[in-house]
Protein backbone atom coordinates (compact mmCIF):
# COMPACT_ATOMS: atom_id res chain seq x y z
CA UNK A 1 0.00 0.00 0.00
CA UNK A 2 1.17 3.69 -0.21
CA UNK A 3 3.90 4.77 1.52
CA UNK A 4 2.02 8.29 1.59
CA UNK A 5 0.46 9.77 4.59
CA UNK A 6 -3.14 10.01 5.40
CA UNK A 7 -4.66 12.55 4.89
CA UNK A 8 -6.80 13.53 7.85
CA UNK A 9 -10.34 13.36 7.86
CA UNK A 10 -10.92 16.68 8.83
CA UNK A 11 -9.36 17.78 5.21
CA UNK A 12 -12.12 15.32 4.05
CA UNK A 13 -14.89 17.24 5.61
CA UNK A 14 -13.78 20.39 4.83
CA UNK A 15 -13.86 19.95 1.25
CA UNK A 16 -17.18 18.37 1.66
CA UNK A 17 -18.51 21.24 3.67
CA UNK A 18 -17.55 22.77 1.00
CA UNK A 19 -20.13 21.31 -1.44
CA UNK A 20 -22.10 23.74 0.14
CA UNK A 21 -20.79 26.31 -0.39
CA UNK A 22 -19.29 26.29 3.33
CA UNK A 23 -15.58 26.30 2.16
CA UNK A 24 -14.59 27.60 -0.64
CA UNK A 25 -11.20 28.59 1.01
CA UNK A 26 -10.13 25.02 0.99
CA UNK A 27 -11.25 23.60 -2.34
CA UNK A 28 -9.33 26.90 -3.64
CA UNK A 29 -5.97 25.03 -1.99
CA UNK A 30 -7.49 21.81 -3.29
CA UNK A 31 -7.37 22.89 -7.03
CA UNK A 32 -4.15 25.06 -6.57
CA UNK A 33 -2.37 21.65 -4.89
CA UNK A 34 -3.78 19.13 -7.52
CA UNK A 35 -4.78 20.28 -10.40
CA UNK A 36 -1.09 21.20 -12.00
CA UNK A 37 -0.54 17.21 -11.79
CA UNK A 38 -3.78 16.56 -13.38
CA UNK A 39 -3.46 18.64 -16.13
CA UNK A 40 0.17 17.00 -16.65
CA UNK A 41 -1.13 13.73 -16.09
CA UNK A 42 -4.04 14.40 -18.66
CA UNK A 43 -1.28 15.61 -20.73
CA UNK A 44 0.52 12.61 -20.65
CA UNK A 45 -2.66 10.25 -21.42
CA UNK A 46 -3.28 11.71 -24.64
CA UNK A 47 -5.70 14.56 -23.75
CA UNK A 48 -3.24 17.19 -25.66
CA UNK A 49 -4.83 20.78 -25.26
CA UNK A 50 -7.77 19.61 -23.79
CA UNK A 51 -5.98 18.69 -20.63
CA UNK A 52 -7.04 21.68 -18.68
CA UNK A 53 -10.56 20.64 -19.43
CA UNK A 54 -10.18 17.14 -18.07
CA UNK A 55 -8.69 18.77 -14.93
CA UNK A 56 -11.69 20.46 -14.57
CA UNK A 57 -14.44 17.25 -14.88
CA UNK A 58 -11.87 15.49 -12.44
CA UNK A 59 -12.59 18.34 -10.17
CA UNK A 60 -16.52 18.15 -10.66
CA UNK A 61 -16.02 14.14 -10.05
CA UNK A 62 -14.05 14.71 -6.90
CA UNK A 63 -16.66 16.85 -5.56
CA UNK A 64 -19.14 14.57 -5.62
CA UNK A 65 -17.26 11.53 -4.23
CA UNK A 66 -16.48 14.34 -1.44
CA UNK A 67 -20.47 15.04 -1.05
CA UNK A 68 -21.38 11.25 -0.48
CA UNK A 69 -18.60 10.74 1.53
CA UNK A 70 -17.54 7.54 -0.83
CA UNK A 71 -13.98 7.51 1.01
CA UNK A 72 -13.65 4.74 3.18
CA UNK A 73 -10.52 5.42 5.32
CA UNK A 74 -10.12 1.17 5.64
CA UNK A 75 -9.21 0.88 2.48
CA UNK A 76 -6.00 2.88 2.34
CA UNK A 77 -4.89 6.08 2.56
CA UNK A 78 -6.82 9.84 1.29
CA UNK A 79 -3.68 10.17 -0.74
CA UNK A 80 -3.61 6.72 -2.43
CA UNK A 81 -7.21 6.90 -2.80
CA UNK A 82 -7.33 10.19 -4.15
CA UNK A 83 -4.49 9.57 -7.34
CA UNK A 84 -6.36 6.16 -8.37
CA UNK A 85 -9.43 7.98 -9.17
CA UNK A 86 -8.16 10.67 -10.39
CA UNK A 87 -6.07 8.08 -12.79
CA UNK A 88 -9.53 6.56 -13.69
CA UNK A 89 -11.13 9.65 -13.79
CA UNK A 90 -9.12 10.72 -16.61
CA UNK A 91 -8.56 7.56 -18.20
CA UNK A 92 -12.90 7.42 -17.96
CA UNK A 93 -13.07 10.65 -19.50
CA UNK A 94 -10.49 10.15 -22.58
CA UNK A 95 -12.99 6.84 -23.16
CA UNK A 96 -15.85 9.24 -23.41
CA UNK A 97 -14.46 11.17 -25.38
CA UNK A 98 -13.11 8.31 -27.89
CA UNK A 99 -16.88 6.89 -27.80
CA UNK A 100 -18.33 9.88 -28.68
CA UNK A 101 -16.00 10.85 -31.55
CA UNK A 102 -16.22 7.39 -32.75
CA UNK A 103 -19.97 7.79 -32.03
CA UNK A 104 -19.89 10.78 -34.93
CA UNK A 105 -18.12 8.45 -37.66
CA UNK A 106 -18.95 5.45 -37.01
CA UNK A 107 -22.46 3.86 -36.89
CA UNK A 108 -23.54 1.71 -33.58
CA UNK A 109 -24.63 -0.97 -36.14
CA UNK A 110 -21.52 -1.31 -37.40
CA UNK A 111 -20.06 -4.11 -35.79
CA UNK A 112 -17.38 -5.21 -38.25
CA UNK A 113 -15.29 -1.69 -36.73
CA UNK A 114 -15.50 -1.24 -33.48
CA UNK A 115 -14.02 1.56 -31.28
CA UNK A 116 -11.24 1.08 -30.85
CA UNK A 117 -10.12 2.14 -26.93
CA UNK A 118 -6.69 1.88 -26.46
CA UNK A 119 -6.55 3.76 -23.02
CA UNK A 120 -8.37 1.69 -20.74
CA UNK A 121 -6.66 -1.44 -22.01
CA UNK A 122 -3.19 -0.16 -20.79
CA UNK A 123 -1.65 -1.69 -18.21
CA UNK A 124 -2.02 -0.42 -14.69
CA UNK A 125 2.15 0.03 -15.00
CA UNK A 126 2.09 2.59 -17.75
CA UNK A 127 -0.66 4.98 -15.74
CA UNK A 128 1.53 4.37 -13.01
CA UNK A 129 4.27 5.33 -14.74
CA UNK A 130 2.23 8.06 -16.34
CA UNK A 131 1.40 9.31 -12.52
CA UNK A 132 4.49 9.48 -11.22
CA UNK A 133 6.32 11.59 -14.40
CA UNK A 134 3.16 14.12 -13.86
CA UNK A 135 4.02 14.24 -10.16
CA UNK A 136 7.96 14.29 -10.83
CA UNK A 137 7.05 17.40 -13.24
CA UNK A 138 4.51 19.22 -11.25
CA UNK A 139 6.83 19.06 -8.42
CA UNK A 140 9.81 20.29 -10.16
CA UNK A 141 7.86 22.98 -11.69
CA UNK A 142 6.35 23.89 -8.26
CA UNK A 143 9.68 23.95 -6.53
CA UNK A 144 11.15 26.45 -8.93
CA UNK A 145 8.55 28.96 -9.42
CA UNK A 146 6.81 28.47 -6.19
CA UNK A 147 8.51 28.58 -3.48
CA UNK A 148 11.02 31.38 -2.11
CA UNK A 149 14.75 29.88 -2.83
CA UNK A 150 16.99 32.14 -4.04
CA UNK A 151 17.03 32.66 -7.82
CA UNK A 152 20.85 31.87 -8.17
CA UNK A 153 19.84 28.43 -5.99
CA UNK A 154 16.69 27.54 -8.85
CA UNK A 155 18.99 28.73 -11.75
CA UNK A 156 22.31 26.01 -10.74
CA UNK A 157 19.38 23.24 -10.15
CA UNK A 158 17.92 23.68 -13.70
CA UNK A 159 21.77 24.01 -15.28
CA UNK A 160 23.03 21.10 -13.61
CA UNK A 161 20.09 18.42 -12.84
CA UNK A 162 17.48 19.55 -15.67
CA UNK A 163 20.72 20.96 -18.02
CA UNK A 164 22.42 18.12 -17.58
CA UNK A 165 25.44 20.68 -17.54
CA UNK A 166 28.78 19.21 -16.03
CA UNK A 167 29.18 20.31 -12.54
CA UNK A 168 32.61 22.19 -13.86
CA UNK A 169 30.70 24.41 -15.86
CA UNK A 170 28.25 25.18 -13.28
CA UNK A 171 30.11 25.66 -10.68
CA UNK A 172 32.40 28.29 -12.86
CA UNK A 173 29.26 29.97 -14.27
CA UNK A 174 27.47 30.81 -10.91
CA UNK A 175 31.20 31.47 -9.58
CA UNK A 176 30.57 28.72 -6.68
CA UNK A 177 32.42 25.32 -5.69
CA UNK A 178 31.33 21.77 -6.86
CA UNK A 179 30.38 20.93 -3.79
CA UNK A 180 28.03 23.86 -3.42
CA UNK A 181 26.22 22.57 -6.65
CA UNK A 182 26.41 19.59 -5.35
CA UNK A 183 24.37 20.52 -1.69
CA UNK A 184 22.39 22.87 -4.21
CA UNK A 185 21.29 19.84 -5.56
CA UNK A 186 20.47 17.83 -2.53
CA UNK A 187 18.89 20.23 -0.97
CA UNK A 188 15.85 20.90 -4.19
CA UNK A 189 15.81 17.38 -4.76
CA UNK A 190 14.36 17.01 -1.52
CA UNK A 191 12.20 19.67 -1.30
CA UNK A 192 10.75 18.42 -4.89
CA UNK A 193 10.51 14.84 -2.94
CA UNK A 194 8.45 16.48 0.11
CA UNK A 195 6.14 18.13 -2.57
CA UNK A 196 5.65 14.90 -4.42
CA UNK A 197 4.84 13.49 -1.71
CA UNK A 198 2.12 16.02 -0.69
CA UNK A 199 0.53 14.82 -4.29
CA UNK A 200 -0.06 11.21 -3.33
CA UNK A 201 0.88 7.80 -4.70
CA UNK B 1 -23.93 51.48 -1.89
CA UNK B 2 -23.26 53.23 -5.20
CA UNK B 3 -20.34 55.60 -5.09
CA UNK B 4 -19.37 57.50 -8.41
CA UNK B 5 -15.89 58.78 -9.80
CA UNK B 6 -15.86 62.13 -8.80
CA UNK B 7 -18.71 62.01 -6.24
CA UNK B 8 -17.52 64.42 -3.22
CA UNK B 9 -17.68 62.15 0.15
CA UNK B 10 -16.72 64.69 3.16
CA UNK B 11 -13.62 66.76 1.94
CA UNK B 12 -12.83 64.20 -0.21
CA UNK B 13 -12.87 63.39 -3.98
CA UNK B 14 -13.71 59.69 -5.33
CA UNK B 15 -10.82 59.19 -7.93
CA UNK B 16 -11.34 55.77 -8.77
CA UNK B 17 -12.19 52.17 -6.72
CA UNK B 18 -8.84 50.34 -4.93
CA UNK B 19 -10.79 47.30 -4.02
CA UNK B 20 -13.47 45.89 -1.63
CA UNK B 21 -12.36 44.09 1.76
CA UNK B 22 -14.03 41.93 3.46
CA UNK B 23 -16.28 44.41 5.03
CA UNK B 24 -16.43 47.97 2.76
CA UNK B 25 -15.14 49.15 -0.45
CA UNK B 26 -11.88 51.15 -0.45
CA UNK B 27 -11.54 54.33 -3.12
CA UNK B 28 -8.64 56.34 -4.09
CA UNK B 29 -9.33 59.96 -3.35
CA UNK B 30 -8.45 63.47 -3.28
CA UNK B 31 -8.70 65.88 -0.64
CA UNK B 32 -10.60 68.85 -2.00
CA UNK B 33 -8.49 71.64 -0.72
CA UNK B 34 -5.12 69.90 -0.13
CA UNK B 35 -5.55 68.22 -3.32
CA UNK B 36 -3.51 65.01 -1.35
CA UNK B 37 -4.49 61.62 -2.05
CA UNK B 38 -5.56 58.91 0.23
CA UNK B 39 -7.25 55.71 0.75
CA UNK B 40 -10.82 56.20 2.09
CA UNK B 41 -12.61 52.75 3.36
CA UNK B 42 -16.34 53.29 3.14
CA UNK B 43 -19.09 50.90 4.98
CA UNK B 44 -22.37 50.66 4.64
CA UNK B 45 -25.35 51.82 7.43
CA UNK B 46 -28.56 49.45 5.79
CA UNK B 47 -28.75 46.63 7.50
CA UNK B 48 -30.38 45.92 10.85
CA UNK B 49 -27.25 46.22 12.51
CA UNK B 50 -26.43 49.47 11.60
CA UNK B 51 -26.22 51.32 15.17
CA UNK B 52 -23.71 48.45 16.22
CA UNK B 53 -21.90 48.43 13.23
CA UNK B 54 -21.83 52.49 13.57
CA UNK B 55 -20.28 51.89 17.14
CA UNK B 56 -17.94 49.32 15.65
CA UNK B 57 -16.84 51.61 12.89
CA UNK B 58 -15.97 54.24 15.19
CA UNK B 59 -14.32 52.21 18.02
CA UNK B 60 -11.77 51.26 14.83
CA UNK B 61 -11.40 54.68 13.51
CA UNK B 62 -10.12 55.40 16.65
CA UNK B 63 -8.30 52.50 17.18
CA UNK B 64 -6.32 52.88 14.25
CA UNK B 65 -5.86 56.68 14.68
CA UNK B 66 -3.75 56.14 17.96
CA UNK B 67 -1.44 54.09 16.42
CA UNK B 68 1.42 54.90 15.39
CA UNK B 69 3.78 52.47 12.99
CA UNK B 70 6.24 52.47 9.87
CA UNK B 71 4.35 49.19 8.92
CA UNK B 72 1.23 50.50 10.00
CA UNK B 73 -1.48 52.44 7.42
CA UNK B 74 -2.27 55.75 9.52
CA UNK B 75 -5.52 56.76 9.72
CA UNK B 76 -6.56 60.74 8.84
CA UNK B 77 -9.73 61.31 9.29
CA UNK B 78 -13.31 59.53 9.95
CA UNK B 79 -17.19 60.33 9.80
CA UNK B 80 -20.21 59.45 9.45
CA UNK B 81 -22.04 60.63 6.00
CA UNK B 82 -26.12 59.85 7.08
CA UNK B 83 -27.20 61.31 4.11
CA UNK B 84 -25.44 58.96 2.00
CA UNK B 85 -26.02 55.98 4.84
CA UNK B 86 -21.97 55.50 4.77
CA UNK B 87 -19.34 55.63 7.15
CA UNK B 88 -15.71 56.02 6.45
CA UNK B 89 -12.14 56.65 7.33
CA UNK B 90 -9.33 58.17 5.17
CA UNK B 91 -5.67 56.34 5.68
CA UNK B 92 -2.34 57.11 3.64
CA UNK B 93 -2.89 55.88 0.18
CA UNK B 94 0.03 52.68 0.06
CA UNK B 95 -0.26 51.97 -3.68
CA UNK B 96 2.57 49.50 -5.43
CA UNK B 97 5.07 50.41 -8.05
CA UNK B 98 2.43 49.98 -10.58
CA UNK B 99 0.23 52.71 -9.16
CA UNK B 100 -1.94 50.00 -7.52
CA UNK B 101 -3.25 48.76 -3.89
CA UNK B 102 -1.33 45.99 -4.46
CA UNK B 103 -1.26 42.90 -1.44
CA UNK B 104 1.08 39.61 -0.86
CA UNK B 105 -1.86 38.24 -1.73
CA UNK B 106 -2.88 39.27 -4.88
CA UNK B 107 0.27 39.92 -6.52
CA UNK B 108 2.55 37.38 -8.30
CA UNK B 109 5.18 36.75 -6.22
CA UNK B 110 7.25 33.51 -7.63
CA UNK B 111 10.84 34.65 -7.63
CA UNK B 112 11.37 36.50 -4.60
CA UNK B 113 13.85 34.85 -2.61
CA UNK B 114 13.85 34.24 1.04
CA UNK B 115 15.85 37.01 2.00
CA UNK B 116 13.51 39.26 0.59
CA UNK B 117 10.37 37.26 2.63
CA UNK B 118 13.07 37.65 5.95
CA UNK B 119 12.71 41.69 4.87
CA UNK B 120 8.60 41.33 5.00
CA UNK B 121 8.77 39.27 8.37
CA UNK B 122 10.97 41.51 10.13
CA UNK B 123 8.77 44.52 8.91
CA UNK B 124 5.30 42.65 10.05
CA UNK B 125 6.90 41.44 13.03
CA UNK B 126 7.74 44.14 14.16
CA UNK B 127 4.42 46.08 13.44
CA UNK B 128 2.40 43.56 14.80
CA UNK B 129 4.59 43.72 18.05
CA UNK B 130 3.41 46.82 18.44
CA UNK B 131 -0.08 46.42 18.27
CA UNK B 132 0.16 43.88 20.45
CA UNK B 133 1.90 46.29 23.26
CA UNK B 134 -0.53 48.38 22.25
CA UNK B 135 -3.01 45.46 23.58
CA UNK B 136 -4.92 44.90 20.44
CA UNK B 137 -5.21 41.87 18.10
CA UNK B 138 -5.18 42.06 15.07
CA UNK B 139 -7.54 38.77 14.02
CA UNK B 140 -7.84 38.80 10.61
CA UNK B 141 -3.31 38.79 9.68
CA UNK B 142 -3.64 37.31 5.72
CA UNK B 143 -1.88 37.79 2.74
CA UNK B 144 -4.69 40.37 1.53
CA UNK B 145 -4.57 42.27 4.37
CA UNK B 146 -0.35 43.17 4.00
CA UNK B 147 -0.12 46.16 1.41
CA UNK B 148 3.30 46.11 -0.59
CA UNK B 149 4.57 49.63 -1.09
CA UNK B 150 7.36 50.23 -3.97
CA UNK B 151 10.32 50.39 -1.84
CA UNK B 152 9.67 47.07 -0.50
CA UNK B 153 8.29 47.79 3.00
CA UNK B 154 4.80 46.63 3.64
CA UNK B 155 2.01 47.54 5.48
CA UNK B 156 -0.38 45.49 7.81
CA UNK B 157 -3.89 46.79 7.11
CA UNK B 158 -7.32 46.14 7.68
CA UNK B 159 -7.74 46.47 11.53
CA UNK B 160 -11.58 45.59 10.46
CA UNK B 161 -11.86 43.34 12.86
CA UNK B 162 -9.34 43.64 15.31
CA UNK B 163 -10.14 43.20 19.00
CA UNK B 164 -8.96 45.31 21.97
CA UNK B 165 -8.01 42.92 24.73
CA UNK B 166 -6.24 45.45 26.69
CA UNK B 167 -9.22 46.46 29.30
CA UNK B 168 -8.15 50.14 29.70
CA UNK B 169 -8.66 50.65 25.85
CA UNK B 170 -11.64 48.76 25.76
CA UNK B 171 -12.26 51.26 27.99
CA UNK B 172 -11.38 54.54 26.52
CA UNK B 173 -12.69 53.48 23.29
CA UNK B 174 -16.35 52.46 24.45
CA UNK B 175 -16.54 49.15 22.68
CA UNK B 176 -15.11 45.83 21.59
CA UNK B 177 -15.32 44.79 18.07
CA UNK B 178 -15.71 41.10 19.66
CA UNK B 179 -18.93 39.90 18.47
CA UNK B 180 -19.06 42.07 15.51
CA UNK B 181 -18.78 40.23 12.32
CA UNK B 182 -18.82 41.36 8.74
CA UNK B 183 -22.31 39.73 9.19
CA UNK B 184 -22.99 40.87 12.59
CA UNK B 185 -23.55 37.26 13.80
CA UNK B 186 -21.18 35.42 15.38
CA UNK B 187 -17.88 35.56 17.42
CA UNK B 188 -15.86 33.67 15.15
CA UNK B 189 -13.58 36.40 12.99
CA UNK B 190 -11.04 35.85 10.88
CA UNK B 191 -10.27 34.20 7.74
CA UNK B 192 -10.57 30.52 7.12
CA UNK B 193 -7.51 28.64 6.56
CA UNK B 194 -5.40 31.86 8.48
CA UNK B 195 -7.64 31.09 11.73
CA UNK B 196 -5.71 29.40 14.39
CA UNK B 197 -7.15 26.31 15.73
CA UNK B 198 -8.51 27.51 19.11
CA UNK B 199 -10.44 30.42 17.05
CA UNK B 200 -11.73 27.97 14.90
CA UNK B 201 -13.38 26.51 18.07
CA UNK B 202 -14.92 29.63 18.78
CA UNK B 203 -12.35 30.53 21.52
CA UNK B 204 -11.18 34.25 21.84
CA UNK B 205 -8.08 35.55 19.51
CA UNK B 206 -4.90 36.69 21.20
CA UNK B 207 -1.73 37.91 19.99
CA UNK B 208 -1.03 33.91 20.34
CA UNK B 209 -3.73 33.53 17.32
CA UNK B 210 -2.28 36.40 14.91
CA UNK B 211 1.13 34.85 15.35
CA UNK B 212 -0.46 31.84 14.05
CA UNK B 213 -1.90 33.13 11.38
CA UNK B 214 1.67 35.02 10.32
CA UNK B 215 3.34 31.90 10.46
CA UNK B 216 0.37 30.02 8.05
CA UNK B 217 0.75 33.25 5.75
CA UNK B 218 5.05 32.80 5.85
CA UNK B 219 4.69 29.33 4.83
CA UNK B 220 2.51 30.10 1.89
CA UNK B 221 5.26 32.38 0.70
CA UNK B 222 7.97 29.99 1.47
CA UNK B 223 6.94 26.86 0.02
CA UNK B 224 3.79 27.73 -2.03
CA UNK B 225 1.79 25.81 -0.54
CA UNK B 226 -1.23 26.19 1.88
CA UNK B 227 -0.52 25.26 5.43
CA UNK B 228 -3.09 22.79 7.31
CA UNK B 229 -3.64 20.63 9.93
CA UNK B 230 -2.49 17.49 8.00
CA UNK B 231 0.80 19.34 7.70
CA UNK B 232 0.92 20.05 11.50
CA UNK B 233 4.61 19.41 12.75
CA UNK B 234 4.28 16.92 15.83
CA UNK B 235 5.77 18.01 19.27
CA UNK B 236 9.36 16.59 20.17
CA UNK B 237 9.07 13.01 20.44
CA UNK B 238 5.95 12.65 18.81
CA UNK B 239 5.59 10.04 16.62
CA UNK B 240 5.31 11.49 12.87
CA UNK B 241 2.85 13.02 11.33
CA UNK B 242 1.70 12.84 8.26
CA UNK B 243 3.87 15.30 6.31
CA UNK B 244 6.03 16.87 8.41
CA UNK B 245 5.93 20.90 7.71
CA UNK B 246 9.90 20.72 8.69
CA UNK B 247 10.48 19.12 5.53
CA UNK B 248 9.29 21.08 3.33
CA UNK B 249 11.44 24.09 5.18
CA UNK B 250 14.17 22.31 5.65
CA UNK B 251 16.18 23.97 2.98
CA UNK B 252 16.12 27.05 3.11
CA UNK B 253 19.41 29.30 4.06
CA UNK B 254 17.86 30.81 7.04
CA UNK B 255 16.14 28.54 10.00
CA UNK B 256 12.51 28.82 9.07
CA UNK B 257 12.07 25.48 9.86
CA UNK B 258 12.67 26.21 13.42
CA UNK B 259 10.53 29.38 13.42
CA UNK B 260 7.67 28.47 11.81
CA UNK B 261 6.78 25.05 13.59
CA UNK B 262 7.03 26.88 16.61
CA UNK B 263 4.27 29.82 15.39
CA UNK B 264 2.32 27.07 13.95
CA UNK B 265 1.85 24.87 16.97
CA UNK B 266 -1.73 23.97 17.76
CA UNK B 267 -1.24 24.58 21.45
CA UNK B 268 -1.43 28.80 21.83
CA UNK B 269 0.49 28.59 25.09
CA UNK B 270 3.47 26.68 23.29
CA UNK B 271 3.59 29.70 20.61
CA UNK B 272 6.18 32.18 20.94
CA UNK B 273 4.33 35.92 21.73
CA UNK B 274 8.46 37.55 21.54
CA UNK B 275 8.53 37.84 17.77
CA UNK B 276 11.67 40.21 17.98
CA UNK B 277 13.19 36.73 19.35
CA UNK B 278 12.17 35.26 16.19
CA UNK B 279 13.32 37.64 14.01
CA UNK B 280 16.83 37.44 15.90
CA UNK B 281 16.70 33.76 15.00
CA UNK B 282 16.09 34.08 11.80
CA UNK B 283 18.83 37.07 11.33
CA UNK B 284 21.77 35.09 10.35
CA UNK B 285 22.39 35.86 7.09
CA UNK B 286 23.03 32.74 4.74
CA UNK B 287 26.71 33.80 3.76
CA UNK B 288 27.30 33.72 7.43
CA UNK B 289 26.04 30.34 8.00
CA UNK B 290 29.03 27.69 8.32
CA UNK B 291 28.81 25.10 5.25
CA UNK B 292 29.83 21.72 6.58
CA UNK B 293 33.67 22.39 4.56
CA UNK B 294 33.85 25.92 6.05
CA UNK B 295 33.32 24.28 9.63
CA UNK B 296 36.23 21.51 9.11
CA UNK B 297 38.14 24.05 8.03
CA UNK B 298 37.58 26.16 11.12
CA UNK B 299 38.11 23.29 13.55
CA UNK B 300 41.65 22.97 11.74
CA UNK B 301 42.46 26.35 12.63
CA UNK B 302 40.87 26.57 15.87
CA UNK B 303 42.82 23.50 16.89
CA UNK B 304 46.78 25.40 15.66
CA UNK B 305 45.11 28.03 17.43
CA UNK B 306 45.04 26.19 20.84
CA UNK B 307 48.00 24.09 20.28
CA UNK B 308 49.86 27.08 20.12
CA UNK B 309 48.55 28.68 22.92
CA UNK B 310 48.66 25.95 24.93
CA UNK B 311 52.28 25.47 24.15
CA UNK B 312 53.11 29.75 24.86
CA UNK B 313 51.49 28.39 28.29
CA UNK B 314 53.19 25.39 28.85
CA UNK B 315 56.28 27.24 28.65
CA UNK B 316 55.44 30.17 30.58
CA UNK B 317 54.61 27.90 33.32
CA UNK B 318 57.64 25.54 32.58
CA UNK B 319 60.19 29.18 32.61
CA UNK B 320 58.29 30.55 35.94
CA UNK B 321 58.38 27.55 37.40
CA UNK B 322 61.96 26.65 36.89
CA UNK B 323 62.78 30.26 37.70
CA UNK B 324 60.99 30.25 41.07
CA UNK B 325 62.81 26.84 41.89
CA UNK B 326 66.14 28.64 41.04
CA UNK B 327 65.09 31.04 44.08
CA UNK B 328 65.21 27.76 46.75
CA UNK B 329 68.09 26.39 45.02
CA UNK B 330 71.53 27.03 46.45
CA UNK B 331 73.00 29.61 45.20
CA UNK B 332 76.49 27.75 43.71
CA UNK B 333 73.62 25.89 41.65
CA UNK B 334 70.92 28.62 40.92
CA UNK B 335 73.67 31.07 39.11
CA UNK B 336 75.04 28.03 36.80
CA UNK B 337 71.58 26.70 35.89
CA UNK B 338 69.65 29.92 35.41
CA UNK B 339 72.31 30.86 32.80
CA UNK B 340 71.75 27.35 31.17
CA UNK B 341 68.21 27.18 31.63
CA UNK B 342 67.78 31.08 30.03
CA UNK B 343 69.54 30.32 27.33
CA UNK B 344 68.21 26.87 26.61
CA UNK B 345 64.44 28.15 27.17
CA UNK B 346 65.13 31.19 24.43
CA UNK B 347 67.45 29.87 22.02
CA UNK B 348 66.74 30.22 18.79
CA UNK B 349 67.61 26.85 16.97
CA UNK B 350 71.01 27.38 14.35
CA UNK B 351 69.15 27.10 11.50
CA UNK B 352 67.45 30.77 12.05
CA UNK B 353 70.32 32.42 13.46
Amino acid sequence: MSAFPDTPVSLLARIAAARTGASEASWTRFFELYQPVIVKFAAFSGAGREAEDVAQDVFVKLVEVFRRSAYDPAHGTFRAYLATMIRHEVVNRWHRAAVRAADRHVSIDNDEHPVELSAPSETAAILDARWRLARRQAAIEHVLTKTALSEKSKAIYRAYVLEERPIEEVAAKFGVTNNTVSQTKTRIARMIAAHEELLGE
Amino acid sequence: MDIQTNEVIGSYRILRPLGQGGMGAVFEVEHVKLGVHYALKVYTLEDDSAELFRKKFAAEGRLLARLNHPNLVRVIDLDIDEQRGILYYVMDLVLYKDGEARTLGNIELGGVDEDYLFGLFRQLSDALGYIHGQGIVHRDIKLDNILLAPDARVFLSDFGISRVVSDRLRGEIGVTCTKVTPSGSGSVVGTHGYMAPEVMRGEPATAASDVYSLGVAFFKLLTGIWYNEDLEPKEPGASAGPVDAVRLLADFERPWKDVLPEMLRADPSKRPTDLSELVRRLEVAPHQQKSPAASTRRRHVLAVVLAAVFAVAALVALTVYLLTSNRQLPPTQQQGNDDDLTRDAFALPESVK
